[in-house]
């Protein structure tokens, strides 16, 4: 049985997505969030997705997984201003975005500017993009279709190799 | 799948469950009915938009009691296909809350649907004769709404709720194809 959700998923916007507001419930059952969750502080993820349905499946799943969605950005533009205004730990990145620009400039970008590393998710992965998303140094690649529990295993995990790679 | 969704609710013991899962048959079967309307069209970018609101008013009208009446109408012209899912849901969406909460005591709901074009962007709109409602007020509880509004996000448009004289919902959106 999974725990009933009172709070709806959160706007996407082009322009203005709406913040989320903090879960109210927090599992920390696990110390994979490592000392962020310990002090009650769960990690801060943006999730950059221009479907509405799939965007707040995501959110739901990483907020029950114990982590803190600050938004959900459906462009680039979306995706740099909400950053800017809630400094997440980590992106989950669509690549193909229904924009003139993609995930990866939208990485580039964040990474450039906020040090705000991504785990792509995209049905196409090409050597042609792991090129040219090299300067947002990519923690991990998802491919499409994944379930939710795949990209909650994968944004766990690039947390922990986030973690190795500061301390 | 809609098929699968019908006979869980029946299965269902909590009208919560029930209610959910009817929830959930009527919005596959809007999408199904815009389904059909994309794999019946030529062009393999753009559909009907008139062909598009009377499939899905045709198949939200079948959830709705048997005293609702409804009136669709649209411009005859052609929309992105990527519109089309999310077009579908908020069709869905805004006409069962509007023969939900629009119908007064002595007769059944009186829903109209409109599909226009106006000075480059289109228009989406949904009236009926109830009372009407703030969105602000509402927007907690009303899950569907909620829904609308995001799916208006992702066809870059608004979705506004006005009253004068009827109740009205409607969500613009530009025309420009999207990249």
């Amino acid at each position: 049985v999974t725990p009933k959700k009172s709070a709806a998923p959160s706007l996407v916007d082009h322009k203005l997505a709406v913040t989320r507001p903090r879960p109210r419930i927090v599992f920390s059952r696990d110390d994979t969030l490592g000392r962020a969750s310990k002090t009650g502080e769960p990690t801060r993820l943006l999730i950059v997705e221009d479907d509405y349905l799939i965007g707040a499946q995501m959110a739901e799943a990483l907020s029950d997984a114990g982590f803190e969605v600050v938004g959900i950005a459906a462009s680039v533009d979306a995706a740099l201003n909400l950053a800017k205004a809630t400094s997440p730990r980590l992106a989950v990145m669509d690549i193909r975005l229904n924009d003139a620009r993609d995930g990866i400039d939208a990485a580039n970008e964040l990474f450039a500017r906020h040090r705000i590393r991504s785990v792509f998710a995209t049905a196409h992965q090409s050597e042609e993009m792991q090129e040219r998303a090299k300067p947002a140094k990519p923690l991990a690649w998802l491919p499409k279709p994944y379930s939710m529990m795949a990209l909650v295993e994968i944004v766990k995990q690039a947390m922990l190799d986030l973690k190795k790679e500061t301390t | 799948l809609q098929s699968l969704l019908h006979l869980a609710g029946r299965k269902a013991k909590s009208p919560e469950a029930q209610g959910a899962l009817r929830d959930a048959s009527n919005r596959v079967a809007a999408m199904a009915a815009a389904q059909q309307v994309l794999y019946g069209t030529i062009s393999a970018r753009f559909f009907n938009a008139r062909d598009f609101v009377s499939a899905v008013c045709g198949a939200a009208k079948q959830a709705l009691p048997r005293d609702a009446r409804m009136q669709c109408e649209a411009d005859d012209v052609e929309l992105p296909n990527d519109v089309a899912m999310p077009l579908a849901l908020i069709l869905n969406e805004l006409v069962t809350n509007a023969a939900k909460h629009g119908a007064d005591s002595r007769s059944g709901a009186n829903v109209r649907v409109q599909l226009a074009r106006r000075n480059g962007s289109f228009l989406l709109e949904v009236e009926d004769d109830g009372p009407g409602f703030d969105w602000a007020s509402v927007r907690e509880r009303s899950s569907g709404l909620r829904l609308v509004e995001g799916l208006a996000g992702q066809v870059r448009g608004t979705f506004r709720v006005t009253r004068t004289p009827h109740t009205r919902c409607t969500v613009q959106f530009p025309q420009g194809e999207s990249t």
